[in-house]
């Protein structure tokens, strides 16, 4: 009926991480849980940023980086206001990914739906007969 | 500023952890067989927020529809519980699949994951609630992969039926 390790959940309660790796919750607040998916002529970011308005999000590309940012106002607890629970993230996060040297930024794309920021930059097909063709001037 | 009576900081914190493990025996029972769980991650980020009106539950859910979400005021619990489809663009599997045993699919090699860290499908959160709260007038609303649900506290005396105001 129950297969839960009791022992997990104990470990889970005094916020230990006993599977380690991305997929655990005990990360860093000042970061974004991302999908990095590379396909054959696209390069597609999904970072989740739940309760961000889209002018507080800020996508750039900064030396074959793509950099996501997003901040606001922190919430603030005063005498009348009382956290019994706090675990979301709040202000400011970021993080940063390296982009395939193939990537055409110019034509990078983002859109920001139900929380989640998708960022798709085209990708220089690479033909593996040809070559990578080099306009000679 | 003023200083705190101590006892009332230890009385605090015995509440804290009472809490703490009502919802920890709260989990040992499981939540059932349609809600997976994976050891050592949490599901759902939620913040609990105390006004002398009323207990607001703030969740986390990024990716998910209004339509997807599922709230539940069960005994003095709080049930968030999400469940979509893979987002279409995702559930082509990942190229070697090994730190995700779940996904049990095998398709087309032409996509490479650098990253997974995203949850996925479903997921479910059991909120404690400290206090008696108004079921019926409880309210939810949806917006930019936030649930907020906000539940006003039930006054002691009204416990069974209405209060009648003395003049």
């Amino acid at each position: 009926m129950n297969t839960t390790n009791p022992f997990d959940e104990i470990e889970q309660f005094l916020g230990r991480t006993p599977l380690g790796g991305e997929r655990s919750r005990g990360r860093d607040l000042r970061t974004a849980d991302i999908d990095v998916a590379e396909y054959a002529d696209e390069f597609v970011v999904m970072a989740d940023l739940p309760g961000f308005d889209r002018d507080e999000i800020d996508v750039r590309v900064r030396d074959d980086r793509l950099a996501i940012a997003a901040e606001r106002d922190a919430e603030r607890e005063d005498a009348d206001r009382r956290y019994i629970r706090r675990e979301r993230r709040h202000e400011s996060v970021t993080r940063t990914v390296g982009l395939p040297t193939n990537a055409r930024l110019d034509d990078a794309t983002a859109t920001y739906r139900h929380g989640v920021l998708t960022v798709t930059v085209p990708l220089d097909v690479l033909d593996a007969d040809e070559g990578r063709r080099i306009d000679v001037n | 500023m003023t200083r705190r009576d101590p006892f009332d900081e230890i009385e605090e914190l015995f509440e804290r952890m009472g809490r703490e493990f009502e919802e920890l025996g709260g989990t040992l029972e499981g939540t059932g067989p349609e809600v997976p769980r994976f050891p050592g991650a949490r599901d759902v980020d939620v913040d609990v927020v105390e006004d002398d009106e009323a207990i607001t539950v703030v969740a986390d859910l990024p990716g998910f529809d209004a339509d997807d979400v599922d709230v539940e005021l069960r005994d003095d619990a709080l049930v968030i519980s999400g469940s979509r489809e893979e987002s279409s663009e995702f559930d082509v599997a990942e190229e070697d699949g090994a730190d995700d045993p779940d996904d049990g699919e095998s398709g087309p090699a032409h996509v490479r994951y650098h990253r997974r860290e995203r949850r996925r499908s479903s997921v479910s959160r059991r909120v404690p609630i400290p206090e008696p709260v108004e079921a019926d007038a409880a309210a939810a609303s949806f917006d930019a992969g936030v649930l907020t649900v906000t539940l006003p506290k039930r006054s002691p005396d009204d416990d069974r039926g209405h209060t009648i105001d003395v003049s």
